[in-house]
């Protein structure tokens, strides 16, 4: 018995050496990290994956519909539709497609609460954008950035790392400058006439990019009232013929930003005014 | 008989304790071996995304998807179709053939010692060896791919489930592709030039009476060529415009800076292996370094960005020989022999 005991002994020193060592070794503790979990570990510095947490309510945020309708004028956005400008200019698109950024809820106080990881590639073909859930509460405007900001824009995680799908991975076709390293905000191209001949004959294209280039957008939102567990629609209206209208195809055919600078900024600068709810 | 259960509990926690500590499980297994960079004398150790450690599989890989032609639209040309082993991964024609035979703007750079650039391409857009990857694919003049066709294609191809296992633990994906070619490219480091094992190596005999003083008018204040080709891989690693055009047709820097005082500048080369990367010039425009050196021997076109250094100067003719003898001491030919049939 005796012989049996004290190797329990020395087994259990080992034990429990080798625990501590287990806990300590690595220089970072692995446990729960998450706070607001009930097995929080202060001490922990990696993920341990089994964060336990109290039941709660279904969920305390609200609930954000967002749909983005895009017009040409009074139209609906179509590539069909040859449309016709004010300086008799006719064109024709054949691809719209920009990023929306950095939504952010602007409270009665001018606070701002920003909808996180808020990236939104927006195309004609598609009305219905998920964001992720709000605070709840009264809300007297929307922000929200045309283009990406400057911290997602850096080459410090590429697009090919993003997981398949996540608007900031690759798109087809490209939102991504691989020559240069940064999205493109917005890639607007067509067809246009500017003679009368009537052939839509001429292409033009405009890629915005660049930290530059990123524009904010506000809009009113009349202290819409978001609740808790409940869905809040929001439509946006967004009209082309903002930037449209400003356009002159004999002279504003093409930009890729860097080799036509002025153009590029003139779009973004118009692309503010495209946005409004309906 | 209980002695034997203890021991095997102790045994058991002694194997945890081993396995609790790594931080990333994937670089435990075994085929993670690490790729032992052989870094010249004179070189300093370059620095290595702690996301993409070198190992012998990704550089297998990499090297594996260089040479792979499916990269391209219609399958004809891999990134070693025009960065060719034997002319120090240069290419010999002025500008390169794309699919199509659509050619390209700029002459195809050398690839050697990427693993100390601070920026990529003559203009210098792009920052980092990994996202370099990407430009050539889906250039409409070279390789004219689009990137999620090109990742279609690597996943249909069974060969790399295995690779991409291998070196990146994962299914073959842009994210391994454009590490794996960084990978390889990394790897590729040419630092022994008779110049090296003179300067670096301590072996004095290797130099001839005249490439020693073709060394010292390369260092010299009436050449001035090492203001701007310094350092170990004699580049400052800056853009300038050094006068071969009063007009450039190639903005350069300025495409990606639009900024008017970067017109017509580019990205300083290296000087070594020059007897296997002509043509020179981001436009190819020069075939010999008798017609580079007679360039700047004339100060230029006086382009207003031109760089001031760049002014007229005399050379004799043993100098200008001299001068290019020494040139040619920065050739390393164990490193073109080594990739010859790359």
């Amino acid at each position: 018995m005796k012989p049996f005991l004290r190797s329990i002994q020395f087994a259990l020193v080992i034990i429990g050496s080798a625990t501590s060592l287990f806990f300590s070794s690595c220089g970072k503790e692995t446990g729960c990290t998450d706070p607001k979990a009930l097995n929080f570990n202060p001490n922990a510095k990696e993920s341990s994956g089994d964060c336990q947490y109290a039941i709660t309510q279904p969920t305390s945020k609200a609930i954000l519909a967002l749909e983005i309708q895009q017009h040409l004028g009074t139209a609906d956005f179509d590539t069909a539709t040859i449309y016709t400008l004010a300086n008799g200019q006719r064109c024709r698109m054949s691809t719209l497609r920009y990023y929306l950024s950095n939504f952010r809820l602007v409270k009665s106080d001018n606070s701002e609460v920003l909808i996180p990881e808020s990236y939104l590639l927006v195309q004609p073909s598609q009305l219905s954008y998920s964001l992720p859930e709000v605070m709840p509460g009264t809300y007297t405007k929307l922000k929200f950035y045309v283009g990406i900001d400057s911290a997602a824009n850096s080459a410090g995680v590429m697009p090919v790392d993003r997981p398949a799908g996540h608007p900031l991975g690759l798109q087809n076709p490209s939102m991504f400058w691989s020559w240069s390293t940064g999205y493109i905000f917005m890639k607007c191209e067509g067809h246009c006439d500017t003679t009368t001949t009537g052939m839509m004959d001429q292409n033009f294209s405009w890629h915005l990019g660049e930290n530059t280039l990123l524009r904010e957008v506000e809009i009113s939102l009349n202290n819409l009232v978001f609740t808790a567990s409940q869905t809040t629609n929001l439509h946006i209206k967004s009209d082309l013929n903002e930037i449209l209208k400003t356009i002159d195809f004999r002279t504003d055919k093409f930009s890729h930003t860097m080799d036509n600078r002025p153009l590029a900024i003139k779009i973004a600068d118009q692309s503010v005014t495209m946005f409004s709810i309906e | 008989m209980i002695n034997k259960y203890i021991y095997f509990i102790v045994s058991l926690l002694s194997g945890l304790l081993l396995a609790s500590c790594s931080k990333d499980s994937s670089l435990q297994a075994p085929e993670l071996v690490p790729y032992s960079l052989q870094i010249p004398a004179g070189f300093p150790f370059p620095e290595i995304p702690t996301d993409n450690a070198l190992t012998e599989n990704r550089v297998k890989l990499g090297k594996m998807l260089f040479f792979d032609k499916t990269l391209s639209l219609d399958s004809s040309i891999s990134c070693a179709s025009c960065h060719f082993g034997k002319n120090a991964f240069a290419d010999p024609r002025r500008f390169s053939l794309g699919v199509n035979d659509s050619l390209s703007l700029r002459n195809a750079m050398p690839l050697f010692n990427m693993a100390y650039n601070r920026s990529f391409f003559w203009d210098g857009g792009v920052p980092t060896l990994e996202l370099q990857v990407l430009a050539p694919i889906e250039n409409h003049l070279e390789m004219n791919l689009s990137l999620l066709q090109a990742e279609a294609r690597i996943k249909q191809n069974p060969e790399y489930q295995d690779l991409f296992k291998k070196a990146y633990n994962r299914e073959p994906d842009l994210y391994g592709l454009v590490r794996a070619i960084a990978s390889f490219e990394r790897t590729l480091i040419s630092g022994n030039s008779r110049y090296d094992q003179y300067t670096y190596q301590n072996d004095k005999s290797v130099l001839t009476e005249s490439e020693i003083r073709g060394m010292n008018v390369f260092f010299g204040e009436k050449a001035e060529c090492f203001h701007c080709h310094t350092g170990f891989n004699f580049t400052d690693q800056t853009f300038q415009n050094n006068g071969i055009y009063a007009e450039y047709a190639d903005p350069g820097r300025a495409r990606i800076t639009s900024r008017n005082i970067d017109i017509g500048k580019f990205k300083v080369p290296s000087l070594r292996n020059l007897s296997y990367t002509a043509p020179y010039m981001h436009d190819g425009s020069f075939n010999t370094l008798e017609e580079v050196l007679q360039h700047y021997m004339s100060g230029g076109k006086n382009h207003p960005n031109q760089n001031p250094t760049i002014r007229p100067f005399t050379l004799s003719a043993e100098e200008q020989s001299d001068l290019i003898a020494f040139l040619k001491t920065l050739d390393d030919a164990e490193f073109v022999q080594k990739h010859q049939l790359e």
